[in-house]
């Protein structure tokens, strides 16, 4: 009777830390995303310079772009190959072309990994040429 | 007398024991490739190529997104051709394809997408709902590319790409170093062929003696440094400026070709041996050369990880991967000149989980340190892993000390 018990008990127990599977299926976590330069509402005259590192389990894909805020055309991007790595640091930089003045821009960073987890951040910040 | 509780467990030891040892083991080996033939299967390209030769109506999946399909994905390295005859679905879109799934739920079939990840997330997931027999194929079409000298007599019949460039493999450009036919362009930016880039890892893959450099974003100003007669072998650390180039390149007339997944491929395919040519900024050591020098007594393996990570009870779960077998840890934190002294006479090789940051920043310290012997394990423990379970390497599984409970 006791050794029944205490079976069922193990067995119990097995399939409850089972039960948190570690495999891929059961990935939550979106990308950790950690945007270093540029800061937000700073003014960059120049090179415009974008650091940052991005960590998960498996990332799948990573979109880096700069759009002008006044009709949304692109400045900059650039899409690194992150494929199934856990950690990825970028440093992309551009010197923006054709711009008259102080220019609204955002960078919109965009990162996916196989889970279909998605981290999206945006910094708004002002370019000088 | 023998006490009531002892005597269950001597009744237990029998039947019971050697169940909870296997239940013992299944919770243990919950890493990236533990479903692999428990779940669902898996395959060689070789074999599925002759599954495919025997049996033409074979069921198989390319789970890729359609722009991959199409090569015109964004993503330039996912851009790598496909198989014909393939169903398209489209991993991201499960609810959306299931039905097409579903009409094969009590056959055979066989997924492959770009480097086997999706694929076998979606056998798992397949297989959880109960389809008979979900196979994803090993490696995919990275892994077939990249070994594309083994597979080329059938990769000819199977295969089809949209890519107006060839790719080539590590072997591939190997041999085209040596060409008196071909000229070879580095297209990296500045920073990285000069080795100035603000991120250590990108500084790292080194250069070739006798590539010509010119920035992808200035190569329209070089022309007259090409040779239209030769074949233009277009080069980067990842692939990401290299195929862009090829394609203006190719529309100008010229005969291009791009160095598939760029110098990170020649590191992780090529022994030290095999590429000489090219001068990376550390020593780099494949497993297979890891395996082969592993019983060296002068070798001493550091794991430079964190203590958590070493002994896989970290926080974070997905980094509780094992070790490599008799490694000893020196996490960064406590790398000093001192604890490294007693080494400097040994051959040194220094890994983590996939070459992060910290890896860097270890050898850096070490070359402080006026340590010049040391080794970098090329895509740390993950790649050996990864090499035992998509390119059938068996024996690199001595290499490797699993979670410990």
């Amino acid at each position: 009777m006791h050794s029944k018990f205490l079976f069922l008990a193990i067995l119990f127990w097995f399939g409850l830390t089972s039960c948190h599977d570690h495999g891929d299926e059961n990935d939550k976590d979106a990308p950790v995303l950690l945007i270093e330069k540029p800061a937000d509402n700073t003014v960059v005259s120049g090179k415009v310079e974008i650091h940052g590192k991005v960590t998960d389990k498996s990332l799948h894909e990573l979109e880096i772009k700069v759009t002008k805020d006044s009709d949304g055309s692109e400045l900059f991007k650039a899409t690194p190959s992150v494929h199934d790595k856990t950690e990825y640091s970028f440093d992309e930089h551009f010197t923006p072309s054709g711009l008259s003045g102080e220019t609204s821009v955002t960078l919109t960073i965009i990162v996916e990994d196989h889970s279909d987890n998605v981290t999206n951040k945006s910094i708004k910040f002002k370019v000088k040429p | 007398m023998v006490y009531p509780p002892i005597k269950i467990i001597k009744k237990m030891s029998r039947l019971i024991l050697p169940i909870i040892l296997v239940l013992f083991a299944l919770n243990v080996q919950s890493q990236n490739f533990s479903f692999d033939n428990v779940n669902f299967s898996t395959i060689s390209w070789d074999d599925f190529f002759k599954r495919l030769d025997s049996s033409p109506n074979l069921i198989f999946f390319d789970i890729r997104t359609p722009g991959e399909r199409a090569d015109t994905s964004q993503f330039s390295s996912y851009n790598q051709g496909k198989i014909k005859g393939a169903k398209e679905t489209d991993y991201s879109d499960f609810d959306r394809y299931y039905p097409e799934y579903k009409k094969y739920k009590s056959d055979t079939i066989y997924l492959y997408c770009s480097h086997s990840r999706r694929s076998r997330r979606l056998a798992k997931r397949l297989s959880d709902s109960l389809f008979t027999h979900v196979v994803s194929i090993n490696g995919g079409m990275s892994y077939l590319n990249t070994m594309n000298t083994l597979y080329r007599e059938i990769k000819s019949k199977h295969f089809t790409t949209s890519l107006s460039y060839q790719q080539l493999t590590p072997y591939e450009f190997k041999k085209a170093l040596k060409s008196k036919d071909c000229q070879i362009i580095d297209v990296r930016p500045d920073s990285l062929y000069y080795g100035t880039a603000t991120i250590e890892w990108q500084n790292t893959l080194g250069n070739i003696k006798n590539a010509t450099h010119i920035p992808f974003d200035r190569i329209h100003d070089h022309y007259h440094l090409l040779d239209k007669s030769k074949r233009i072998i277009l080069f980067d650390n990842f692939n990401e400026y290299a195929a862009g180039v090829a394609d203006s390149l190719i529309k100008k007339g010229y005969n291009a070709a791009v160095l598939l997944f760029g110098l990170d491929n020649v590191t992780t395919y090529l022994s030290s041996k095999e590429r000489k040519f090219l001068k990376t900024k550390y020593k780099l050591i494949t497993p297979s050369e890891l395996l082969i020098n592993s019983k060296e007594k002068n070798n001493i393996i550091i794991d430079i990880r964190t203590v958590t990570e070493f002994n896989s009870n970290d926080s974070i779960d997905w980094k509780n991967v094992g070790r490599i077998k008799n490694a000893i840890n020196i996490p960064l934190s406590e790398l000093t000149r001192e604890k490294i002294e007693g080494y400097k006479t040994k051959r040194i090789i220094l890994y983590d989980i996939m070459m992060h940051d910290e890896l860097y920043d270890y050898a850096k310290k070490m070359m402080e340190f006026g340590f010049k012997n040391f080794e970098l394990l090329v895509g740390g423990i993950s790649q050996v892993k990864w090499e035992i379970h998509n390119a059938a390497k068996e024996e690199l599984k001595v290499l490797i000390e699993e979670n410990k409970m």
